[in-house]
């Protein structure tokens, strides 16, 4: 890493850990909480389809299997938060594992297909196995997440709190991507019968992504449950897959960086939006398309052309 | 013929799709440290031959034997640690990737994965790394496009593509190199460079098999030669004595037809 990046960083994680001494409007800093925890499920399926090319129609399943199972873990049988949220993720993983074996023979729209049917299967058994999950009335009354002590209730300690999850999980999918581990996943999603003959276990490294896209949706549904303290089956619908994909594709779903633009774009949008909701889902797949069409690599791309343009201009303006 | 100097042996492999007899009763001897050539008219069966060997393909009855060992019925990515390895007749690359992280791909199966250093960004990981880069760099330097190691693949030229793929295969260390149609899409100056690539891997000790319709080429290149037909092998041996076979020039030329013919059609 050059010294110039460096410094960058260092004033992106100065302006990230100030930024609540600007915020001061409660409603905006709820906005840039959900955006955290809807970027750790984009990050999550970056990995699976941006990089393997395992798209994913029902991550919204994922994030519902997360979010039930870390607030009922702290509800019925009142454990720690972060001791629920490990039951939480590794469910979630073994979901991830198991949706995995099917989509290891199918691919394109069979494949996608597949992940929806997971999606609505999660959302029918939380909507109808009632005894447990309450069915349509959801869970209320989450408990709030506690540190030595210290109760994260205020949408500022849940902020410093989300954050550092967000960071993480940038840091970990970052090392992810860019080590061997991230070349094998592309190298799966350009040429899989290719990868396979140069001794890719191409089997073993979609399965990986399934479960590593799994692992942050199902964080990031433990962080959303307490964040949110109440949870119904309204919030894992197949047009919240949908949203997760778009995020994904329109902030770019070949970076993790990507996660991040593509959900706060996204989420502010849908707030925004949020006077023509039904006219909302019209607006997303009209910039879905347009994204496809005219920014395959997402806003990200955008931005990384634009960075290259400027620099050839300089370029040339220095030979003159 | 002798066991010493036998690498790969295939013997009597049969396969066939739905009512088509693709391959019958093929036997191939491939001797170490040659270049051995399979011909034959399209839709011979040269290529569901090559499926065959790298496990693609799984035949109706039939052995393969590689250094004297039988290989089992494992998956295509399990016989590259083995020692062999191949390119694809119709350009399989990671196209939307860098010529260096398509030939560090071929370095799969050598690079151990430290998922513990990799996050944590440790040395181990970076070393693996490093050592990695090195060999797939000596690998693109000995096809001569190390200056191309930052190039997205899609846009190179098709014949810089097809050595691409021969030095992704060369970094997967094998011991035999299968190479399919490696010449197609190749002007003349590439044409020469490919040759004097595949004699330099002779020397080095590669065994290679290669399918190629550029007659010239084959018979320039190739120790030995095993012509198709209809999924049977017609004829083998050295290039001197397939050419004067009788079924080979009536099945691969026509009757009538001689070499050079053929040749300046090409």
């Amino acid at each position: 890493m050059n010294k110039n990046k460096k410094i960058y960083l260092l004033i992106i994680l100065v302006l990230l850990l100030t930024l609540p001494l600007f915020v001061s409007n409660l409603y905006y800093l709820h906005i840039i909480n959900l955006v955290g925890i809807y970027t750790l499920v984009t990050i999550g399926l970056n990995i699976l389809s941006g990089y393997t090319g395992q798209t994913s129609m029902g991550q919204a399943g994922f994030f519902a299997v997360g979010t039930y199972v870390t607030s009922l873990m702290m509800m019925n049988f009142d454990l720690p938060f972060f001791l629920a949220l490990l039951i939480g993720v590794i469910l979630t993983s073994i979901f991830g594992l198991i949706i995995s074996i099917p989509a290891m023979k199918l691919s394109g729209p069979y494949l996608v297909l597949a992940t929806v049917g997971f999606g609505e299967i999660v959302r029918l058994v939380l909507l109808n196995w009632t005894p447990v999950t309450k069915g349509a009335a959801g869970l209320t009354g989450i408990p709030f997440p506690e540190i030595f002590g210290l109760q994260i209730k205020t949408e500022k300690q849940f902020y410093y709190f989300i954050i550092i999850f967000v960071i993480l999980g940038i840091y970990i999918a970052g090392r992810i991507a860019k080590s061997k581990i991230g070349r094998t996943f592309s190298a799966i999603r350009e040429d899989d019968l290719a990868a396979e003959a140069m001794g890719v276990n191409v089997a073993g490294y979609k399965t990986a992504a399934f479960v590593i896209s799994a692992m942050f949706a199902g964080l990031a549904g433990g962080l959303f449950g307490t964040f949110s303290g109440v949870t119904s089956p309204d919030s894992f619908t197949f047009d919240d897959s949908i949203s997760f994909l778009c995020m994904s594709v329109i902030g770019g779903n070949k970076t993790i960086i990507g996660a991040v633009v593509g959900a706060f774009v996204l989420t502010v949008l849908s707030e925004a939006l949020r006077v023509f909701q039904g006219t909302r889902l019209i607006i997303y797949g009209f910039i879905l398309i347009f994204t496809v069409i005219y920014m395959p690599n997402g806003l990200v791309g955008i931005i990384e052309n634009l960075k290259s343009k400027i620099l050839m201009k300089k370029e040339n303006k220095s030979m003159e | 013929m002798t066991h010493g100097l036998n690498i790969l042996s295939i013997n009597g492999i049969s396969i066939s799709f739905g009512g088509l007899k693709a391959l019958s009763d093929v036997n191939v001897h491939v001797m170490k440290n040659t270049v051995h050539g399979i011909i034959g008219p399209n839709g011979a069966g040269k290529s569901t031959l090559f499926n065959v060997i790298t496990g693609l393909t799984k035949p109706d009855s039939g052995d393969i034997f590689l250094e004297g060992t039988k290989l089992p019925h494992i998956k295509p990515h399990q016989l590259v640690p083995l020692g062999i390895s191949r390119t694809f007749q119709n350009i399989r690359l990671f196209k939307e990737m860098t010529v260096l992280d398509n030939v560090l791909i071929g370095q799969h199966v050598h690079t151990p994965t430290p998922i513990i250093s990799i996050l944590l960004n440790g040395r181990k990981s970076n070393e693996y790394e490093k050592i990695s880069r090195e060999k797939a760099i000596e690998a693109l330097e000995f096809m001569g496009i190390e200056d191309k190691m930052n190039d997205i693949v899609k846009n190179l030229a098709y014949g810089q593509q097809r050595l691409v793929e021969f030095a992704r295969a060369l970094a997967a260390q094998p011991k035999i190199i299968l190479l399919d149609e490696p010449a197609a899409g190749m002007n003349p100056t590439e044409k020469v460079n490919l040759l004097s690539i595949i004699g330099k891997l002779r020397d080095k000790g590669y065994t290679l098999i290669l399918i190629e319709h550029d007659m010239k080429l084959v018979m320039n290149i190739c120790d030995n030669i095993s012509v198709l037909d209809h999924g049977k092998i017609i004829a083998q041996g050295q290039p001197e004595v397939v050419r004067k076979n009788p079924d080979f020039i009536s099945a691969y030329l026509g009757k009538g037809e001689n070499l050079n013919a053929r040749n300046k059609r090409n």
